[in-house]
């Protein structure tokens, strides 16, 4: 051991020749981290509680203290029981209809059909997309005379007058949670379908040795195993859901009344459109909060647990065959990454030496060999208990949450290293599972075979059809968008709808830039989202590192502070953030305050992604860079850093894509025309109104915003696949 | 481009004035006023200016004349935006929540700006020149305890348009002129395939069309000793009028309650679907709104639910306005003196269509045919009671509310009354 390497040691142990530097390391290593998330998000949620006891006058001027005056106005709102229930309904149509329509989904997604990567592409769109600009695509497919919905209902015959879908009271609210679970559905289903893919193939040969069908297999192998990321998916929509605020707001955010507000659009009308009473909206704000708060505890709590027994009594209770069968799998493949040392972290317990170096050789050998070059995808502990952990790492504040890299990864088709079949080829094979005979067949088992029977021989259409009809439903509202785009004023607002232009205005995309100010909509999105990546990426590297490395105290306090920032979207905090960007002088419409904003909201992302590369980087090729001689900052810019250029480059993209689709902090902080200081976003949304929508614009606009978006995805994926098949080292 | 007498979704790119600082350029702006800082103000330095946008030929007059301002006065800069009245709507209070006052602002409410004490009096703002130059019956409405604050900009006057087609395919000879007449004329309408009445009670600009039911039936927003009556008993009873036509007689338009005018009403008008609904009987209203269209209409006094109450017109007024900002006055009143010239304000006032305030204006378009009617109609013209310090806030929510009563299931006097219960906690 060289003197560095034995010196990493001995600091790990607390010893050593400068034990208070030392001590203090994590001061240096996480001080900009935790700084950036006291200022940005521990403070404005102080400053919100403190104003919901502050009377605060319509043109912004505190007026004094107005004890439970606040709370007592908004108790007093006629309108507030009508919000609560739509609240709930909100939440639980929206995130029930996601997660079982994303469970169909994703196992359709698991099959292997010609085009899968297309309708998983097609799936990508709607999420990768800002919500704003989806929004606005459906607000116009929702139009009354004009609408391409009733267009479509009355060729079919459906109905025979058009419907003012989302102006008509009736209707509205179902239109807004139809958007609202088919922009939820790609998160899900990538979640799941990486769950799926997960389940390594052994367990489900260990189920056909032991004579199971296929309806056995899913109810004993497929779903149990699934469960964590059902969960995942169920808990992390619900605070998505419960965040989201752009469909509501794009669609019929200006009607009159408050017949589709859910809390969140409620407490931004009060602050700012309705009653402009900061104070009130901030009682609002933290009771929104606490509810948070307590879906998030919950989380937690879940994750310790899980995370905590791995291989205790839930083992047993979730039937010991599926853990029989999974951990034969895991002795048999001598897998080991299915303990990433990160998963650990979180629950702050040191994760135990002696087995994660009997790990590392393990991981190094399996690179040389070149036999499963795979870096640590998160997505492949899916199926492990400690999804929830990573999952929860990875997904952001944001409705484009972290898993997207990794369930990327996982989902899209990886050429899959010889000797090393992938989970897709096994579940081929499970569906030819039927072919054995089970020991006894019951009914259930009778009727499957006998659909299976009848299913074999149009599988391979069947499924290319079913595959060409999800694509083209996630489409459907882009190419409307596109189509849009290209029609004149007179087409657009034609009665009904034109599905194609009668003239192809391409013009459009010349003339928006007059129409609009779109260049420097553009310029202000690229600028903060390029330096918030930026910021990001320098403050959550070293603690990200640093986390990896170290054990200290405070870690595990660390991790979950950040991973709970992660859980609060902005606009759970939008009135603290800017009650604290007025009091700073010179704070309101600056590029820095937004940029720092969006800096510390997307933070968490990137620590707990890059933990996760960091750790699982075996630190015997730090030890044996430096034997070679290679200093400290040569080993991290040679060795640590190419080798976790996975992870960087999925947080970097993340990260900008977040930025640029960030809409309600830029709407309240950063929102001066007068000095061009708008983001695309929210430039967006302000052609959306209540007069003539001038929408070809606002389309062309959005495909602009919307397409670098899904080429940055293209680009995630790419690199990760060439990054998976490229060696470890040089 | 669509009509309006003030929205085309253009315009946005202008948004809340930007900060006092922020709207500054330049450091030494930012320092601590634009500019120097004697008694009136400097006459050097930057202003931020914040212009509605009512048609598309907003921009191009507003870009144009700051150009034409700027060589003239080299040493102001002018940071022009001009934004569309929707958004414009939403954004205001954000700007003056976020203290970022523009210097010079086009609105239609001033009253909360300056009970806060936030504007500057016109009397610092114009050259005594301009300020003599307007007609005096705007004036009334533009001062609050004899201090003048808002500067008249444009006017436009409301009435009942119809389609001549739709009347004699139904068989009415004349234009409504009582609740009762227009009641039977929608039925007849209707029969005859057309929508009878389109109300606009979304919130584009429901104040203008509930003024007009309102007061049509004798009520108003505010009793005779100036207290608020939104709720009163005949305005509950013109908004169950509304609601009969609605809801029983089922012959407006499917959802008045969230259906503006001009991508509503108005391009149904043009359209030839609609059979009658509130106009503006001015040339912008045809040069955009029924562009292109041929329907055959006219317009008329609005109907009264009985003769006995006086033929009437709403008057809307926008207004322009200064925000006290260290160092601008000076500035401020070389621009306003330069955007009110003759024939500066003419070319606007003809380009969008409006009616004009000021009298050299008035008497240089009283001959020209539609607008000098219009000009005609103005001394019986009632307007908003702009001058309450409620009036911002009872604006925007009656913009945000009204249209929720009058849905089948709605409590028209509960929305009435919490309308006014808003508008007397913030008076």
């Amino acid at each position: 051991m060289t003197a560095a390497a034995s010196r990493r040691d001995s600091s790990r142990r607390g010893g050593g020749i400068l034990p208070l530097l030392r001590r203090l390391a994590p001061v240096w290593w996480l001080g900009p981290s935790v700084l950036l998330i006291a200022l940005v998000i521990v403070y404005p949620a102080i400053e919100m509680i403190r104003t919901s006891f502050l009377k605060v006058n319509s043109i912004g001027l505190t007026e004094g203290s107005a004890g439970f005056g606040d709370y007592r106005n908004l108790f007093g709102e006629p309108a507030l029981g009508h919000v609560l229930l739509n609240t709930v309904l909100w939440v639980v149509l929206v995130v029930a209809a996601t997660i079982v329509i994303s469970l169909g989904l994703a196992q359709f997604l698991n099959k292997r059909f010609p085009g899968r990567r297309i309708v998983r592409w097609a799936l990508i769109v709607p999420w990768a997309a800002s919500l704003v600009m989806t929004a606005t695509v459906w607000r116009y497919i929702y139009e009354g005379s004009y609408g391409m919905l009733n267009r479509v209902l009355l060729d079919l015959g459906l109905i025979h007058t058009p419907v003012e879908w989302y102006q008509d009271n009736s209707t509205s609210f179902w239109c807004l949670i139809v958007v609202g679970i088919v922009v939820s559905i790609p998160f899900s289903t990538f979640v799941m379908l990486a769950g799926l893919q997960s389940i390594p193939a052994d367990v489900y040969e260990a189920a056909r040795v032991d004579g199971a069908g296929p309806v056995q297999t899913y109810r004993k192998v497929t779903f149990p195993l699934l469960r964590p990321a059902l969960l995942t998916s169920t808990v992390l929509n619900t605070i998505y859901v419960f965040n989201s605020f752009p469909i509501i707001w794009v669609i019929t955010g200006k009607l009159p009344g408050d017949q589709t507000d859910t809390t969140v659009t409620f407490m931004y009308k009060i602050a700012f459109t309705y009653r402009l009473d900061v104070g009130e909206a901030a009682a609002l704000a933290v009771i929104n909060v606490v509810f948070l708060l307590i879906v998030v505890s919950i989380f937690l709590r879940r994750v310790r647990w899980t995370a905590g027994d791995e291989t205790g009594p839930r083992g047993t209770r979730r039937g010991r065959r599926t853990a029989q069968w999974a951990r034969a799998t895991v002795l048999a493949r001598g897998a080991t990454p299915r303990n990433p040392p990160h998963a650990m972290l979180a629950r702050g317990d040191a994760p135990p030496e002696p087995p994660a170096c009997a790990s590392r050789p393990a991981a190094v050998t399996r690179r040389h060999t070149g036999r499963s070059p795979r870096p640590p995808a998160w997505g492949r502990w899916a199926g492990n208990e400690r999804l929830a952990v990573t999952y929860a790492a990875m997904t952001g504040a944001g409705r484009l949450p972290l898993v997207t890299g990794a369930a990327m990864t996982e989902a899209l088709p990886v050429p899959a290293a010889p000797g090393h079949p992938g989970p897709e080829t096994h579940n081929a094979k499970r569906t030819s599972a039927s072919a054995v005979p089970p020991r006894a067949p019951g009914p259930l088992q009778r009727t499957g075979r006998a659909l299976a029977r009848a299913w074999s021989p149009v599988r391979p259409v069947g499924l290319v059809v079913i595959g060409v009809i999800v694509a083209a439903f996630f489409l459907a509202p882009y190419a409307v968008m596109f189509l849009g785009a290209l029609k004149s004023n007179e087409d657009l607002f034609h009665s009904p709808a034109l599905y194609l232009p009668t003239h192809w205005e391409w013009g459009n995309f010349a003339s928006v830039w007059k129409q609009i100010p779109l260049a420097s909509y553009l310029a202000n999105s690229l600028i903060i989202a390029a330096v918030s990546t930026a910021i990001v990426l320098l403050v959550s590297l070293p603690a990200a590192y640093f986390t990896a490395r170290h054990e200290f105290r405070g870690k595990r306090a660390f991790l979950y502070t950040v991973l709970v920032t992660q859980m609060f979207a902005p606009v759970a905090l939008v009135i603290g953030i800017f009650r604290e960007v007025n009091l700073v002088n010179g704070a309101v419409n600056s590029y820095w305050a937004i940029i720092l904003v969006d800096s510390a909201f997307n933070l968490a992302f990137s620590v707990w992604i890059l933990n996760g590369y960091l750790a699982s980087i075996p630190k015997e090729i730090e030890d044996a860079a430096m034997v070679d001689g290679a200093g400290p900052l040569r080993t991290m810019f040679r060795i640590v850093l190419p080798l976790a250029r996975p992870g960087i480059v999925t947080a970097v993209i993340f990260t900008f894509i977040q930025v640029w689709n960030e809409f309600v902090v830029a709407e309240t902080i950063f929102n001066n025309p007068t000095q061009n200081r708008e983001t695309l976003t929210v430039g967006i949304n302000a052609f959306v109104g209540l007069y003539q929508t001038q929408y070809q614009y606002l389309f062309v606009a959005s495909i602009i915003g919307i397409v670098p978006v899904v080429v940055l995805f293209a680009f995630i994926e790419r690199y990760l696949v060439s990054g998976l098949t490229a060696g470890s080292i040089r | 481009m669509r009509f309006t007498r003030r929205r085309t979704r253009w315009a946005r790119w202008a948004g809340p004035a930007a900060g006092a600082c922020a709207a500054a350029v330049t450091l030494a702006a930012c320092g601590g006023s634009s500019g120097g800082s004697t008694a009136g103000g400097s006459s050097s330095g930057t202003i931020s200016v914040v212009m509605a946008q009512y048609s598309s030929k907003t921009q191009p007059y507003w870009t144009s004349l700051v150009s034409r301002f700027e060589k003239a006065n080299p040493k102001i800069k002018v940071n022009l935006r001009v934004i569309d009245w929707d958004t414009l709507l939403q954004q205001v209070p954000t700007m003056i929540q976020t203290h970022s006052y523009p210097d010079v602002l086009n609105f239609n409410a001033y009253s909360t700006f300056a009970s806060s004490g936030l504007l500057q009096p016109t009397k610092d703002v114009l050259s005594p020149g301009t300020e003599a130059d307007f007609e005096s019956s705007f004036l009334g409405s533009d001062s609050i305890n004899g201090t003048q604050y808002a500067i008249p900009w444009i006017a436009s006057v409301r009435a009942l348009g119809y389609n001549k087609q739709a009347f004699s395919k139904a068989g009415i000879t004349s234009p409504p002129t009582t609740w009762a007449q227009f009641e039977t004329d929608a039925k007849k309408t209707e029969k005859a395939g057309y929508t009878g009445a389109c109300i606009a009670l979304g919130s584009e600009e429901s104040q203008a069309e509930w003024s007009l039911w309102m007061w049509s039936n004798g009520g108003s927003w505010t009793s005779p000793s100036g207290q608020w009556s939104v709720n009163s008993a005949k305005n509950i009873q013109a908004m169950a009028f509304l609601r009969k036509l609605a809801n029983t007689d089922k012959v407006t338009e499917p959802n008045p309650g969230s259906t503006n005018r001009t991508d509503g009403c108005w391009s149904q008008f043009a359209e030839g679907k609609v059979a009658m609904t509130e106009i503006m009987p001015l040339g912008t209203f045809q040069s955009t709104s029924m562009k292109g269209s041929s329907v055959q209409w006219a317009s008329a006094p609005w109907p009264r639910s009985s003769a006995s109450i006086p033929q009437f017109t709403l008057g809307v007024q926008d207004l322009l306005m200064s925000f006290k900002k260290p160092g601008n006055t000076a500035m401020v009143r070389t621009f306003l003196d330069f955007v009110y010239q003759k024939s500066n304000y003419l070319s606007f006032v003809q380009g969008e269509g409006f009616l004009p305030t000021t009298k050299s204006a008035s008497a240089a378009m009283a001959s020209d045919p539609v607008t000098g009617e219009g000009i005609k109609l103005l001394p019986e013209a009632k307007f908003y009671p702009a001058t309450n310090p409620a009036w911002n806030k009872v604006q925007s929510t009656v913009q945000s509310q009204l249209g929720t009563a009058i849905a089948p299931s709605a409590n028209p006097s509960s929305v009435l009354g919490q309308i006014q219960q808003i508008a007397q906690t913030s008076g």
